[in-house]
This record gives structure tokens, sequence and C-alpha cells, in this order.
């Protein structure tokens, strides 16, 4: 028997004739460890060992079985207690399942099968419980602040100052910033560090969704509610019951259910599409979009009695090119996680390398930052980036003269350089095109083959 | 061994082989069951009846296990009278049968253990 399979079972049994007996059937597996008691009260005392399974008799000398087992419940609600009793009451069996009891064997011939079945079952429940608060407490430390969202700017201090207020009540939340700002990292950590954390998250991303099958996809829907909806749907506002519901691109939501929405904030309670009933719900609703609302209400795209729904504490997360020194400390993160989890070397990126990083305008932003690192140390050759290994991907036409900081006289010599190369070195033309002297080109291209 | 008032062949199931266990059960039986029966006739004087029947309640699932399903009623009347304060009267009188009934059923299983030793 190793400590680390070892499982503590306790027996309580007042007759002892009965103990042994069952201590008997228990001990047929080695991994058992177990104690006995003859009394209610025994066990109270030890309870504090924290047992694995706890098989209680019904009758006992000095207190009920029934109270015994509401004490252990009220200890720790997760210790599956089987009760073994003499009592064939159909009627106290029910009650003591309602309390919380894990089983009801009755002593008989099938005490031994049913048993081993009964501890079976209630170690693996153990297990599973355990197995999820392990996890749960892995993704609280995932989403910590600090450790899930990156940097040090004055601009994101303020964002962690939000998001802190945000985590200490139930208030709706919305989230702006442009795409691959990490809103969802945002929304995440707001959960997963508010009283909600032991509850669902649920994301929707409203964009991604098709416009017909959303309102089913938000609400549920009856089975035969309409063609294609062969059974009950839950939706995923239920689904978020006492947890969280984040609604990405929430911009994209049509006219129509943006009232239904507003109707679920309000009321709070849903509908199933084709049903009847009133589920109610009580959800946190925490929302993003990369457009600015206030415009798409403006445009009548949005309504404005849901924008002030939604509204609640506001968290504007900043471009990635607002966020200065964040852009080296991204990288380096960046570039620290893809190492590990490709298990390379450690690399270092080179000072022109890192100036080069800083001049880019990012309209990626990090999501972009992320995927420039991660290629760079592919087609680094050694263990330090240097700025040629570092390629802009996504320099879009408008981009392409202001995707560095440059001086005015910088780009001018960029824009003229792009026109010359376009009109085939057609000086006339060219000058023509942009209304300057042709002796302002002349200038520049002497300069330039000094 | 064919015996009267006990049947083993349950408790042989459950040890499988295991003379120990088996030897251990009938002398817990033996060791238990006359101070349960000392308390039961104590109750008698203090006609606490309650007692005598949670006691018989109690002891129910020992006599099956030493394969008394015969005199499952005599118990069960015992519980049943003393919990529900029915017919109080008779439960001394159910109480001698209880004894005779355990000396009995001692006899045989004081052989079943020469026969294991």
């Amino acid at each position: 028997m190793t400590a680390e399979n070892s499982v503590k079972i306790y027996i309580v049994e007042d007759d002892p004739v009965y103990l042994k007996f069952l201590d008997h059937i228990v001990s047929l597996n080695p991994d058992h460890e177990i104690k006995k008691f003859s009394t209610g009260n025994a066990l109270l005392e030890a309870i504090h060992d924290k047992p694995s399974v706890i098989t209680l008799d019904y009758t006992l000398p000095d207190i009920s079985g029934e109270e015994v087992l509401k004490q252990v419940k009220d200890f720790d609600p997760n210790i599956p207690v089987i009760i073994i009793s003499g009592q064939q009451e159909v009627g106290i069996a029910v009650q003591l399942l309602k309390l919380g009891a894990y089983d009801y064997i009755m002593k008989d011939e099938e005490t031994k099968e049913r048993l081993i079945y009964s501890l079976t079952n209630a170690k693996r429940n153990v297990q599973l419980v355990n197995e999820i608060n392990t996890l749960k407490k892995e993704i609280s430390s995932k989403y910590e602040f600090e450790k899930s969202i990156v940097g040090n700017s004055p601009a994101m201090k303020q964002v962690f100052e939000l998001m802190q207020k945000a985590v200490n009540t139930n208030i709706t939340v919305s989230i702006t910033g442009e795409t691959g700002t990490g809103k969802e990292l945002v929304a995440k950590a707001i959960h997963y560090n508010s009283k909600r954390r032991n509850n669902a998250y649920i994301p929707v991303n409203i964009a991604a969704v098709p416009r017909e099958l959303i309102e089913s996809e938000l609400f549920g829907h009856e089975k035969g509610s309409f063609t294609g909806a062969i059974s009950r749907r839950i939706g995923k506002f239920e689904e978020a019951s006492g947890g969280t519901i984040f609604l990405d691109e929430i911009a994209e939501m049509d006219l129509n259910i943006q009232a239904k929405l507003l109707r679920v904030i309000q009321e709070k309670e849903v509908t199933r599409v084709g049903g009847n009933q009133i589920i109610p719900v009580n959800v946190r609703i925490l929302a993003a979009t990369h457009k600015d609302l206030s415009e798409e209400v403006k445009k009548g795209n949005f309504r404005e009695d849901l924008y002030y729904r939604l509204l609640g504490l506001p968290i504007a997360i900043p471009p990635l090119r607002d966020r200065g020194n964040d852009i080296l400390v991204l990288a380096k993160y960046f570039l620290d996680m893809f190492c590990t989890e490709n298990e390379m070397e450690k690399m270092t990126i080179s000072g022109p390398a890192r100036e080069k990083l800083m001049k880019y305008s990012y309209p990626g932003n990090v999501r972009e930052l992320k995927s420039i690192i991660e290629l760079s140390a592919v087609m680094a050759n050694d263990r330090e980036i240097s700025a040629e290994e570092i390629n802009f991907p996504s320099v879009r036409n408008e981009d392409k003269f202001t995707y560095e900081e440059l001086t005015l006289r910088d780009y001018n010599h960029r824009i003229i350089d792009h026109f010359l190369n376009k009109y085939n070195d057609d000086v006339l033309k060219v000058a023509d095109v942009l209304d300057i002297g042709k002796s302002t080109i002349y200038r520049y291209l002497k300069e330039k083959n000094k | 061994m064919e015996y009267k008032i006990i049947d083993l062949t349950y408790l042989e199931s459950i040890s499988e082989d295991d003379n120990e266990f088996k030897k251990d059960m009938i002398e817990t039986f033996l060791t238990n069951t006359p101070s349960y029966l000392a308390e039961m006739k104590a109750c008698i004087k203090t006609k606490d009846w309650k007692r005598i029947g949670d006691i018989a309640h109690s002891i129910k699932p020992s006599f099956s296990l030493m394969g008394m399903n015969n005199n499952k009623d005599l118990l069960l009347n015992i519980e049943n009278s003393g919990r529900n304060l029915k017919n109080t009267r008779v439960i001394p009188d159910l109480i001698d049968q209880l004894e005779t009934l355990i000396e009995k059923a001692a006899l045989e299983l004081r052989i079943e253990l020469d026969d294991i030793n």
C-alpha cells in the first residue's frame, strides 16, 4: 500500500459482530485505510482527519444516524456518506438521501456486493471532485492579473486598477479595444478573480454565430420550435447561471436580438425559443467590442437603452503602440514562452531589433507582436534575434508609410520613392501627381545619391 | 456439519476460506450477544421498552450473519413491540424465548469453533 493510493474509510457501527463483517469487506481492497467507530460522537471527534468515505450505521446508541449525517455534511459536504441500515422503511432512506447521503444500503445478503460497488463509485466521485478543485485552483492562478496580463505602462496600470474594481462587485463590464489587444483575456481574468470563479465562464462570440441561430444559442430552444430543433437545447445564458457570460463582438448583434437581450438583463430571466417556461438566471455580463458603441448608437445600429445597460464599468484596453516599453516586455515574455513550449534554449533580442520593434505601429496589437516574435525566433540564425530577422507581416496599404515612426522629411522621401517607382522614374509625372516642383524631386535624388 | 439453529453458508461465502475471519466472527458473536441479552433483561425491570426494541434492531443483522434466519420474526417482534410500545406485556416472554435460542445457537457455534481448531 502506498500513501498515494491509500483511501481513508471510516466505518461507524455499534454492533461488534457487524463491525467486524464490514471491516472484512472494506479491507478486501488493500488500498483502504480503515478506522472503526462504535458511536456517532467518536466519529465526529475524528472527522477533522478528513476521511475519503464514511459508512454509517443508521441506528447508533448515542445520536441518530441522521444527526451524524447532518454534522458530517456541515463539516464537509464533499465527503460521501454511505448509510448501512437495518431499517426497511423507504421514507427514511429518501429522507437521508435528501440530506446528502451518498447511498443507502440494507443489511441483508447483498450488503457485500452493494457496499463494494458503492465504495468504488464514491471513491471515483471523490477523485473527480478533487481533480475539479485542483483544476479550478490552477485556472484561477493562471488568470491572476499579473500572470495573465503582462505590462507595466501607465495605460495598463489604469486597466489593472479598473479590473480590480470589477472583481469586487457584479457590475456589468464593457471592454473596448482594437483587435488583438486582449479583451477576452481581461474578461477571463475578471471572472476567475471574482466571487463567481467556481461557476461557469461562458464566452460567446456574437460575430461567429450565424444570425438566424444566435437567439437559440443565447437563450436555448425547445424541441420542434423550428426546423432542425430536434431536441431541447440549453442556451448560453442558462449555462452561465451563477457564473459569467462574455459577449464578444456585441456590436455585431441584430437589433431584434438586442431587444431580447435587454429584456433578459432587465428581468433576469430567459424563455427558450418556442417555450413558455420562464427560467430565472443569475448571470454576470461582460461585453466587448472593437467598435465605438456610442457611434453605433448614433448610426442607429445599436439600441441606446441596451448601450446604457451594458456600459456598466467601461474598460478601454490601449492599443499596443500606446503602451511604450510594454512592447519590449511583451516581446521578451512571448519569446521566453515560445522557447519553453518548443523546448529551445533561451533567446535574446538584439539592440537594433528592439529599436525596430519599438518603431512599429502594430495594427494587430499584442496578437500581432506574438506572431512576429514567434516567426523571428524560428528565422533567427543564432540565439540572438537581429533586426533583419524581424518582419512585419501585416503592413496594410494605408499604413505603408506610417508603420514606422520617422521624421516628416523621411516620410516625404519615402513617398517620392514610392511614386517614382510606380511611374518608372518619370519625374515630371510624379511632380504632377504630388503637386510639387520637379526641382524638389531632383534635390531629393541628389541627396539620396550622395 | 448440519445444524438446527445456525447456518453458516453465507458467512463461509464471505470468508472465502479465511478461517481466521470466520472464527473471529463467531467468537465476537459469542462474546457480545450475552451482554446484549443481559441489558435487555435489565431493561425489563426498568420498563425501558424502547431500548429493548433498539437492541433487538441492532443485533438482528448479526443473527442473520450466523444464519439464524428461521428466528428472524422473534427479534422483529421484540423490536416492534419495544419501539412502538405495543403489547409490551409479552416482551419478557419473548426475551425468554430469545435466551433459549441464543443458548442453542451458542452450543452449535462452539461445535463449529472446535471443528475449525
